[in-house]
């Protein structure tokens, strides 16, 4: 039993059942605080009434978005979307996706698409993704590219462990401008997706 | 110019050096004649000179003070009187001073600084007061309005009514709500979702059960409901609709879940539409057509069938089940309804159901349906372990833990042998599970328990804790570390530590700046959350466990600690004037499973066993130390142990909450700072090495407190009885003498109990489980590690 709570500064404390994770990211605090002064709106919990009424673990899962982009190109970002092991394989991730696209698809936010970027490797996200209504907008070469990797020097060179997808799935107002059928042949630097 | 000599100056006190403190601020006086910040300078180094014949009313109050004779609106000076006043521990004049220019000088930047510095002290009255007076003002700062400031002052009376209560006279607790509501609707229309907020949150939480604020925040966020999604309106929907408007509840419930899936609004939906006569299969019908099959809509049938029968049924119960039973939600849900499910009921159903997965048989272990015991669970699915993707988590830990918990989590100190056991089934698990953490954090503090703090950090390396998180975790690793493993080049203290600490050092002294932040861009639902955030780390346990333990570590290493004493005074400077809550324990405690209870910990956890009393004292022990070479009063420290103490009876605090020889040594320096050392001698005379526990934590613990102490009393040349100082030193020569058999001897146990582990007991339940044993070499080899660390200081 779920329900959809504004996230706050205080529920930093109590995030260890799901930034334990060895895939989820423990972001400097600043990084928290700029998403929750800059887009208080879209950083958000899903917190369950199941759990132990000792327990500090009541948080199952979070969204941390932003909004970017001018014109055609305004739209939703998806930054974090992370669900801790015991509530995992019952589309909690969804169901905190979709919140978010209740969010933005209307005032005061009324963004034209939602986007994220994942690992072109991970086909268990992607799968999740497209069941949600997203595609493949563009393959950004490199992106996950570490400092040793350095900057790619070429789009020629694909790599599906450090390259990332661009998803978007379109508002119903963008009328498809920013939905390609053939997205994973476009591809693109990391200096082009910054906004 | 001004700024350069500030510098020097202050560079100067720090040395002491103050004839050359008071050249430079004559050179000031010359330079500038019309400042009056070379004055309060001057008045600040003679403070700093002799701080117990500063006369603060003669030489500072009944000139800068609340009925002083000068104001002054100079940046610099105002700064310097804060900080002046702050160190003098006179918090509202630190302040004052700000009110006071803004009185006679009004301006926008002048009462935009008393915010700020309202703001850094987390004096809400202040930055409510401040707020006020910039609203006052047409031209703001940037895009900022006149109008704005009435929600800053909205949000800091807010704050300052939430965690500050004691601080408000009546008038003002009569007088502040009705002034910021009014305020605030005079700011109506109101031109975002986030100023409704503020509004809507100061009806709640100002005006508590008056009906007809929940009204104004309806007429407020109901237009709101229409054309957009905000999670503060939907809960502020819910809880102000009210009973009697079941019409509106459901219809706003209906509403929002054409757009979002929430249990929240389920629940209203069923309660508003049981009044308004709906029937069971109508709200069942309504729900599915609102939402796709999902958890919550499955689960809300239970709710259903409560409201409307008292009793949850079969049909509901089986419905759930079938989609939910091998996931592991399924033990958390159900086990909220407990009391309402029938068990016989529930273990034939989910019996029913195919039971060939892992989770599924957990779910029936958490629920206690089990046929089978851990044991016996575990070797019937450890095969999905192999099939399993490498980063997830495997369900078999359940078992694995409750294996675990039975050998080591019990009110007295367990067998090392268990304890070792348990150590070996959660090595060979966690290298079949590696990822899974609810092992990892028991195998760390197995480790820990048993005094063997390179292991367990190697352990914790593999969480990859960092930034916020380390508040909550660290307590796993650094309880009590200087007295367990004070080794000073080992990344345990000279990497992780310092890391660890830049949240505290840099991050918590960046928090007024972002908060401020917060309100110039207007992310107003979310400051009173940084606020509270802001003190619970500024008063965080393990913040001050930590800062406690250094400064016992620089007296065992024999390190300067002016400059952490220092450090150590600002910070508890900051804490006595942030009257807010009291001590936050941001402490995962719920890590280890929810069978663990803060209050009540099992021996096992014993290291890290550090209550309020503990580190309060510990802390203020550190300040005796520092008093005690003086001879000098503290009428600070006195007013500090007599809080602490609070009319309790001290030899109860230190028996409960310290180790005997934690209570043995803050009785020792309690006795020399309060007593004149007058029992020195009978305290020394109690130690008995021979009685110094042979193994676990304790062995490092209680030797490295002992030791500490000693070696911190042999620097004291206050102590000039020769019988003492023999005592002391012979104390110190007996001790680090037994320092190598000790440990030698807790080896021979160790290899003893492996050797064990491969014979006797242990060896059925490994062989069960097709674990190995653990080997002695490894132990033996870290062992040895903390004793080389320890018997070089």
């Amino acid at each position: 039993m779920t329900t959809v709570q504004p996230f706050e500064a205080t529920d930093l404390f109590k995030l260890n059942n799901v930034n334990l994770d060895t895939l989820t990211e423990n972001f400097p605090l600043e990084f928290y605080f700029e998403y929750l002064i800059l887009w208080p709106e879209l950083f958000f919990k899903s917190v369950e009434y199941t759990a132990n009424s000792n327990s500090n673990h009541d948080i199952s899962g979070y969204m941390m978005a932003k909004t970017e982009g001018k014109g055609q190109e305004w739209h939703s970002h998806i930054t974090a979307v992370t669900v801790c092991p015991e509530f995992r394989r019952i589309s909690l991730a969804s169901m905190l996706c979709n919140t978010l696209e209740a969010i933005t698809d209307s005032e005061p936010h009324n963004v034209n698409f939602i986007d994220l970027f994942v690992k072109c490797n991970n086909q268990l996200a992607i799968m999740l993704y497209e069941k949600l209504g997203y595609s493949v907008y563009r393959r950004v070469v490199g992106y996950y590219n570490s400092n040793e990797d350095g900057y790619p020097e070429t789009l020629k060179k694909i790599n599906d462990g450090k390259d990332a997808f661009d998803m978007r799935k379109a508002m119903a107002r963008d009328k498809g401008q920013n939905i390609r059928k053939d997205g994973r042949k476009h591809k693109c630097y990391p200096h082009e997706v910054k906004f | 110019m001004v700024e350069k000599i500030e510098e020097d100056i202050f560079g100067l006190i720090r040395k002491s050096s103050f004839k050359q403190c008071f050249e430079k601020v004559n050179i000031l006086k010359k330079n500038y004649p019309r400042l009056q910040y070379p004055n309060v300078l001057e008045l600040y180094i003679k403070y700093k000179q002799s701080p117990l014949k500063f006369d603060y009313e003669a030489d500072l109050g009944k000139l800068y003070g609340s009925n002083g004779s000068i104001v002054t609106v100079e940046h610099e000076t105002l700064n310097l009187l804060h900080r002046f006043f702050s160190e003098l521990e006179n918090f509202e004049e630190a302040l004052h001073v700000y009110e006071k220019a803004n009185a006679k000088y009004p301006s926008f930047e002048l009462s935009y600084s008393w915010f700020e510095k309202a703001l850094e002290d987390s004096n809400y009255k202040h930055m409510a007061k401040a707020s006020l007076q910039m609203s006052k003002f047409e031209t703001a700062a940037g895009s900022l309005e006149s109008r704005d400031f009435y929600f800053w002052n909205a949000i800091s009376t807010i704050a300052l009514f939430e965690f500050r209560t004691h601080n408000l006279t009546e008038q003002e607790v009569k007088i502040l709500p009705l002034l910021t509501y009014k305020n605030l609707c005079n700011c109506k229309p109101f031109r975002s979702t986030q100023e409704v907020i503020v509004f809507s949150s100061v009806c709640e939480k100002l005006f508590p059960n008056d009906r007809s604020k929940s009204d104004d925040i309806l007429k407020e966020i109901t237009p709101h409901l229409t054309d957009s999604v905000d999670l503060y309106l939907k809960n502020f929907m819910l809880k102000h609709i009210g009973s009697n408007n079941p019409d509106l509840l459901f219809s706003n419930c209906e509403k929002m879940l054409n757009k979002i899936n929430d249990y929240d609004l389920l629940k209203s939906l069923v309660t508003s539409g049981k009044q308004l006569g709906k029937s069971k299969d109508e709200l069942i019908n309504l729900i599915d057509s609102l939402l796709t099959d999902s958890r919550n809509s499955r689960l809300i049938r239970l709710e259903i069938d409560l409201v409307f029968d008292l009793t949850i049924s079969e049909e509901s119960l089986r419905h759930y089940l079938s989609k939910f039973h091998n996931k592991q939600c399924c033990s958390a849900d159900l086990l909220h309804y407990k009391n309402s499910i029938d068990k016989d009921m529930l273990a034939g159903l989910i019996s029913s159901f195919d039971d060939s997965d892992v989770i599924h048989a957990s779910n029936i272990f958490k629920m206690k349906l089990n046929e089978l015991d851990s044991v016996e669970y575990y070797n019937r699915h450890k095969n999905s372990l192999l099939e399993k993707v490498e980063t997830d988590y495997s369900a078999n830990s359940i078992f694995i833990l409750d294996i675990v918990k039975s050998l080591t989590q019990k009110d007295e100190e367990p067998l090392i042998f268990d304890v070792v056991l348990a150590v070996s089934i959660l090595e060979n698990y966690q290298n079949k599970d590696s990822h899974n953490y609810d092992t990892n954090v028991w195998l760390i503090a197995l480790y820990m328990y048993l005094g063997l703090v390179p292991l367990a950090y190697s352990h914790y390396q593999d969480l990859k804790v960092r930034n916020v998180q380390t508040d909550s975790m660290d307590f796993l690793l650094y309880s009590r570390y200087s007295s367990l493993f004070p080794q000073k080049q080992h990344d345990f203290i000279m990497k992780t530590l310092p890391e660890h600490d830049e949240l505290y050092k840099s991050s918590l002294e960046r928090l007024p700046q972002l908060i401020n932040v917060s309100f110039e861009r207007k992310a107003y639902s979310k400051i009173l959350g940084m606020l509270d955030f802001r003190q619970r780390l500024e008063k965080s346990d393990t913040r001050w466990l930590k800062l406690s333990e250094k400064a016992q570590l620089a007296r065992l290493c024999n390190d300067k600690r002016s400059l952490l004493l220092e450090n150590l005074h600002v910070n508890w400077r900051t804490v006595t004037n942030s009257a807010f809550k009291q001590w936050s324990d941001n402490r995962d405690w719920s890590i280890f499973g929810p069978d663990i209870d803060r209050n009540r910990l099992p021996a096992v956890l014993g290291y890290m066993n550090l209550n309020r009393d503990w580190i309060e004292l510990n802390i203020l022990k550190e300040f005796m130390i520092e008093s005690i070479p003086n001879n000098t009063e503290s009428p600070k420290l006195d007013a500090n142990l007599k809080k602490v103490i609070a009319n309790r009876d001290l030899n109860e605090i230190l028996s409960s909450s310290f180790t005997t020889m934690e209570n043995w040594s803050f009785r020792t320096f309690y006795d020399l700072y309060s007593n004149n050392g007058t029992n020195l001698n009978t305290l020394l005379e109690e130690l008995d090495f021979d009685k110094l526990p042979s193994g676990t934590w304790k062995l490092s613990s209680d030797y490295l407190t002992c030791l500490a102490t000693l070696k911190t009393l042999d620097n004291f040349k206050r102590i000039t009885d020769k019988k003492t100082k023999q005592l002391i030193k012979s104390n110190i020569q007996n001790l680090r003498d037994s320092c190598d058999e000790r440990y030698r001897s807790y080896q021979k146990l160790l290899t003893q109990v492996c050797n064990n582990l491969k014979s006797h007991d242990g060896k059925g339940l490994l062989e069960k489980l097709e674990f190995l044993p653990l080997e002695a070499d490894s132990l033996v080899k870290h062992v040895l590690v903390v004793q080389k660390a320890i018997r070089n200081l």
